[in-house]
């Protein structure tokens, strides 16, 4: 896609072979490249982190990813839960939720097809098979896309992307994983909510509250630097006033050095300083005065809505036909 | 035998005694206002004698006003009203009246509001009839200051005021009633709307005296409100105002439209026919070509003079001229004053400096002079928005936007609780006993009247 920019990407090469039964050999060939955009792993983690939160234990979670796909590249842009119920151990797509919630997704995005699916775990199972099947019947060629949330020596995102293929194995058609290349792309516009996400995860594991914006954080530090400044001050007021009253003897040393510091004190009186001083001022007088004016609007709005119902009809002149109203709305 | 006189001075003491007996004091001077009127002058002011300021307040007003009713003349011939009297009686007249707008009591008066507008207004006619209108500024002033229940209350005599001080010249009196923002009408006592007359001229000799002083902006403002006010006919007073309108726009170069916003339909209709003349010359400044608005001038000009109105389209002329000086600053930073001369088809260079000096000083441009090569040097406005006076007049915006909110959030709650709306809307509100709007009401009963 025109405007994205690789982030970071990721070759898997060491693929374990002992889960024969699920995942194709080692020498098949992926068939397309993945495009993964923050947005679905974002959902993903959340989705996972409040099943785990809301049962108490973590939990795989299942849900449908959605995407473009131009030849062989595949794009995967969102991401919606489904609901899943078990039968006999086996994992059963709602499928009637999943119609539905395509449905709305197709009129929020109509250009958006449905890819492939999501769940959490580590390597697929057999398990996971079954529900690939199910995914069948949505999307001939369904993409995997797996996150291990409990993987943490990884030094890469912890996922997998497998598309399936079917291969014969001692005389049968089996569905095999095969594990295909991703990169993780970001467009502008996510870079923004990312590096939100980003930001604030890193503050609220670098301070014990959590709850802090780093304005906050900021103008804390200048406010308590302000403070301590302010005391320090008092106290040498206090001991010049004692001095002037007569109650201490004067220390001509500590007066010069009072006399130094007092001296780089002015800084406020700077022309610059009152020059910026009041343009921030005036900037935020300016902005509630645009709010005064916008409250004012909106009761003027009201106050006309309310007069046309009161003087509509029986208004000056006595009812002309296709008569104006009084007041014309804002 | 008891003149009719001794007879309405007695009832009124008598009555007078009783206190909260102003109603009934009212009803009185109503039957016997017109015996009043034909008495002599002599007992009348005998009369006056016996009558004190605080306590019989409301006995005063009818013999002053019978009065003055008295001098009224109506011509057989023609029905038009004129005064005669004599100039030693107007003396004492006056003195009376001065006497009672000061003295009086209001709280009795405000019971007969109706007869103490009619009486100042009998007053100033006189007086601007006899060419001495400035006799009777100060009277009304007062009676204005006094009557009113608060500074915000526009009373029919604040439009006597503004009428004595044209026909003076002499407008310093009326500035501090005119700075002020109306907000709310008086309610005359008798069922009668406010006198949509009394409005309209208000707001039109208001403009008329802020246009002599040049404050513009203020005159639009308040031509503007003449022509806006809600009507279903037209008003010669809306037509002046409108001729006025146009005019100090151009002057101010403010880029009204040509017709306000809120104009009434039938209004902005018959604006064309009874106008013409200015929408013309309107749209020849805006051309803001100098010869086209000088043709349009000279054509019109017949039409200009009997309106009184030409030299203020004289001042148009002149706008035009800055304003095309204004033009040249977004184009040129150093322009020869030749030049500017010619851009602007001034005839000569040294009239050009003139007016770029005048507007310097106005502050309308920024600019220097270098008359050493006879250059123009124009400037970016140097204001930064960056001082505590900017803040200071930020922040008075800010209390009037409030107060202008305050004022509106309270006609729309008295609209609210207004019985006919709450049945309109449908929904019956439990209270029977809602109170009766005022201010909304009484900005509506202009609409009404006219």
């Amino acid at each position: 896609m025109a405007g994205s920019s690789s982030v970071a990407s990721t070759s898997i090469m060491d693929i374990d072979g002992y889960k024969k039964s699920v995942l194709a050999p080692p020498g098949t060939v992926p068939s397309v490249h993945v495009n993964a955009h923050p947005l679905v792993l974002l959902n993903i983690s959340e989705h996972w982190t409040r099943t785990r939160a809301q049962n108490g234990r973590p939990q795989t979670v299942f849900g449908a990813v959605i995407g473009k796909q131009t030849g062989r590249l595949v794009e995967l842009l969102n991401s919606y839960e489904l609901v899943t119920c078990e039968v006999g151990g086996s994992v059963i797509i709602d499928d009637a939720y999943y119609q539905m919630k395509s449905e709305q997704f197709k009129q929020v995005f109509p250009d958006f097809d449905m890819l492939g699916w999501y769940s959490t775990g580590e390597d697929p199972t057999d398990a996971d098979i079954k529900i690939h099947k199910q995914i069948c019947q949505f999307n001939e060629s369904p993409i995997l896309f797996r996150m291990d949330p409990l993987l943490r020596k990884s030094e890469t995102v912890p996922i997998k992307c497998y598309e399936s293929v079917i291969d014969i194995i001692e005389g049968e058609a089996v569905m095999l994983f095969v594990e295909l290349n991703y990169s993780l792309v970001t467009e502008d516009a996510e870079r923004i909510g990312v590096d939100h996400v980003a930001r604030i995860s890193n503050v609220e594991s670098s301070s014990a509250e959590g709850e802090d914006s780093l304005v906050t954080q900021n103008l804390t530090a200048q406010h308590s630097a302000i403070k301590m400044l302010a005391s320090r001050l008092n106290i040498l007021k206090a001991y010049l006033q004692a001095i002037s009253d007569g109650e201490v003897e004067p220390n001509h040393a500590i007066l010069r050095e009072c006399n130094s510091i007092c001296h780089r004190l002015p800084i406020l009186n700077t022309k610059s300083f009152q020059e910026q001083f009041f343009n921030q001022c005036n900037d935020v007088e300016l902005m509630a005065y645009l709010g005064i004016i916008t409250q004012g609007c909106q009761v003027m709005n009201q106050f006309v809505s309310k007069f046309n119902v009161l003087y509509d009809r029986v208004g000056p002149g006595g009812g002309r036909r296709g008569r104006s109203l009084p007041f014309v709305g804002l | 035998m008891a003149s009719a006189t001794e007879k309405f001075v007695i009832s009124i003491c008598e009555i007078s005694v009783a206190p909260e007996s102003q109603n009934a004091v009212c009803t009185l001077i109503a039957r016997l206002y017109d015996s009043l009127v034909k008495s002599p002058t002599a007992h009348l002011d005998a009369a006056l004698g016996a009558l004190t300021h605080e306590e019989h307040s409301l006995g005063i007003l009818a013999i002053l006003s019978a009065k003055l009713h008295q001098l009224e003349v109506v011509d057989a011939g023609s029905g038009k009203r004129y005064y005669s009297v004599e100039v030693a009686s107007l003396d004492k007249l006056l003195a009376q009246l001065d006497s009672f707008v000061r003295a009086g009591n209001m709280e009795h008066v405000r019971y007969a509001v109706d007869t103490y507008t009619e009486m100042i207004h009998r007053m100033a006619e006189l007086l601007i009839h006899r060419k001495e209108a400035i006799r009777g500024i100060s009277i009304v002033a007062k009676a204005v200051e006094r009557i009113r229940t608060s500074e915000t209350l526009l009373t029919p005599t604040h439009t006597d005021l503004c009428h004595l001080c044209l026909s003076a010249k002499s407008f310093q009196a009326a500035f501090p009633f005119l700075d002020i923002d109306i907000t709310d009408l008086q309610k005359p006592s008798s069922q009668a709307a406010y006198d949509s007359k009394a409005f309209l001229l208000y707001y039109y000799y208001g403009g008329m005296i802020y246009a002599v002083f040049k404050k513009f902006k203020r005159a639009s403002y308040f031509f503007e409100i003449a022509i806006s006010t809600p009507a279903s006919v037209i008003s010669a007073i809306m037509v002046q105002a409108y001729k006025k309108y146009i005019l100090v726009n151009l002057i101010s170069n403010s880029g009204e439209p040509l017709v306000p916003k809120f104009t009434a339909p039938v209004l902005s209709r018959g604006l064309k026919t009874h106008a013409g003349a200015y929408q013309d010359l309107y749209h020849s400044y805006n051309s803001s070509v100098q010869s086209t608005l000088q043709a349009t001038a000279d054509k019109h000009r017949p039409i200009f003079e009997r309106d009184d109105n030409y030299g203020l389209v004289k001042q148009c002329i002149k706008s035009l001229y800055i304003k095309n000086i204004k033009k040249l600053t977004k184009t040129f930073l150093t322009l020869s004053i030749t030049d500017v001369a010619n851009r602007v088809h001034l005839p000569t260079s040294a009239e050009a400096e003139k007016y770029l000096l005048k507007m310097i000083e106005n502050g309308e441009i920024y600019a220097k002079i270098n008359k050493k090569d006879d250059m123009v040097e124009f400037h970016d406005n140097p204001e930064k928005y960056n001082n505590p006076a900017m803040l200071a007049f930020i922040q008075q915006q800010e209390k009037i936007c409030v107060a202008v909110n305050k004022k509106m959030s309270d006609m729309e709650r008295e609209i609210s609780v207004t019985p006919d709306y709450v049945s309109k809307v449908g929904s019956y509100s439990a209270d029977d006993d809602i109170a009766k709007p005022s201010t909304s009401a009484g900005m509506t009963s202009i609409s009404e009247n006219l």
